[in-house]
């Protein structure tokens, strides 16, 4: 149990991936715009991460690994996340068409993101276990998700605040996040 | 060695097909544009009261739903038997009893004032979808039976609270 506790704190908050690897910064900054889609965005990309990074093991394993396809992994990686996430996508279609109306136009995006493939990439350099790599999937997509809503809060005091001119818009929030990853970096003592 | 090729060439051919077959329509914009005429065409059947008792924010957001088929026909009160009939014609599907929020009331009810507290505030007619109230400023307000949806949008805004909501006779 502590152990995984450890995990989660080193995965979401001191190892975020956002911050020490930089991948998902597009859909940081365009998705902090407002809290609503902030939610929306991070608690879908932590649904899509909790589903791939299983699948990919279990493909690791059953196909890549006993065949001797390491040179193909990227392109296998790809395309199974993609088939994970549409079919996760028309699951909700049927189970909860509400909410799948919400989410139709966030899914692409959040497919495109650069995080599910950078998540996927870290559990597989560590040689994680089935559940690791479940719990590594979940873990990074709370980091996700708590980094984007309070990028989005910390946007709503920028927008209110009086920022000097050339720093006004996407620079302001550039050395947000510098300052937000140098923060971070202060955990690592812990 | 071949047949770690036979499964490389296996799985891909797999995986390409799956996301053939689960791919989503593309949201292209002649896909986009003809379904939005859909939806305009659905919304013009709406009475257009805003009441939002069919559970969406206004009738536009239910025209929505009911042309991606999430919610059915049958919730738009206001409209009654009719608006189900002209919506069943338009998309086909079958004519449904009226939906009611609730199974406590088994007959439609409209708003009343009670005219001896009311202090003619108009609040509630700035409220009112359908313009069933009428009065002026500092006079006392009534309800036109004959036009109220019972749709409680009125209720809400009183500052008196002398409006309650009684079966329709």
């Amino acid at each position: 149990m502590s152990e995984l506790v450890g995990l989660l704190f080193s995965i979401a908050l001191v190892n975020n991936l956002v911050l020490t690897s930089l991948v998902g910064l597009d859909l940081q900054v365009s998705a902090s715009q407002r809290i609503n889609t902030a939610w929306l965005v991070g608690l879908t990309t932590l649904y899509c991460l909790s589903l791939c990074l299983p699948g990919v093991y279990l493909l690791d394993r059953l196909v890549i690994i006993p065949m001797q396809l390491q040179y193909l992994d990227l392109l296998f990686y790809m395309m199974l996340i993609m088939v994970i996430v549409y079919a996760s996508q028309k699951l909700l279609q049927i189970v909860f068409p509400l909410v799948y109306l919400q989410v139709k136009t966030i899914v692409p995006v959040v497919l495109l993101n650069s995080i599910l493939l950078a998540a996927v990439l870290l559990s597989q350099d560590q040689h994680q276990s089935f559940f690791g790599s479940l719990v590594t999937g979940i873990c990074v997509g709370m980091g996700f998700l708590f980094l984007l809503l309070t990028l989005s809060c910390l946007r709503e005091r920028i927008d209110n605040s009086n920022v000097p001119a050339p720093f006004r818009g996407l620079p302001i929030l550039l050395i947000t996040l510098g300052i937000f990853s140098m923060g971070f970096m202060g955990l690592s003592g812990l | 060695m071949s047949i770690s090729i036979i499964i490389a060439l296996v799985t891909i051919i797999f995986l390409t097909v799956m996301i053939g077959l689960l791919m989503p329509e593309p949201d292209t914009i002649s896909n986009q544009q003809t379904q939005r005429n859909e939806i305009d065409e659905i919304e013009r059947l709406l009475p257009q009261t805003q009441c939002g008792d069919c559970g969406f924010n206004g009738c536009r957001p239910y025209a929505e739903a009911i042309v991606n088929r999430v919610a059915d026909i049958n919730r738009c009160l206001p409209g009654g038997v009719e608006t189900i009939r002209s919506l069943s014609a338009k998309t086909g599907l079958e004519v449904k009893p009226l939906y009611k929020k609730t199974n406590k009331y088994d007959k439609p009810r409209i708003a009343l004032i009670h005219e001896e507290h009311c202090i003619g505030c108009v609040k509630c007619i700035t409220a009112c979808p359908v313009d069933a109230i009428v009065g002026a400023p500092k006079q006392m307000h009534s309800v036109i039976n004959a036009y109220c949806t019972g749709c409680e949008l009125c209720i809400a805004p009183c500052p008196v609270d002398c409006i309650s909501m009684v079966p329709a006779q």
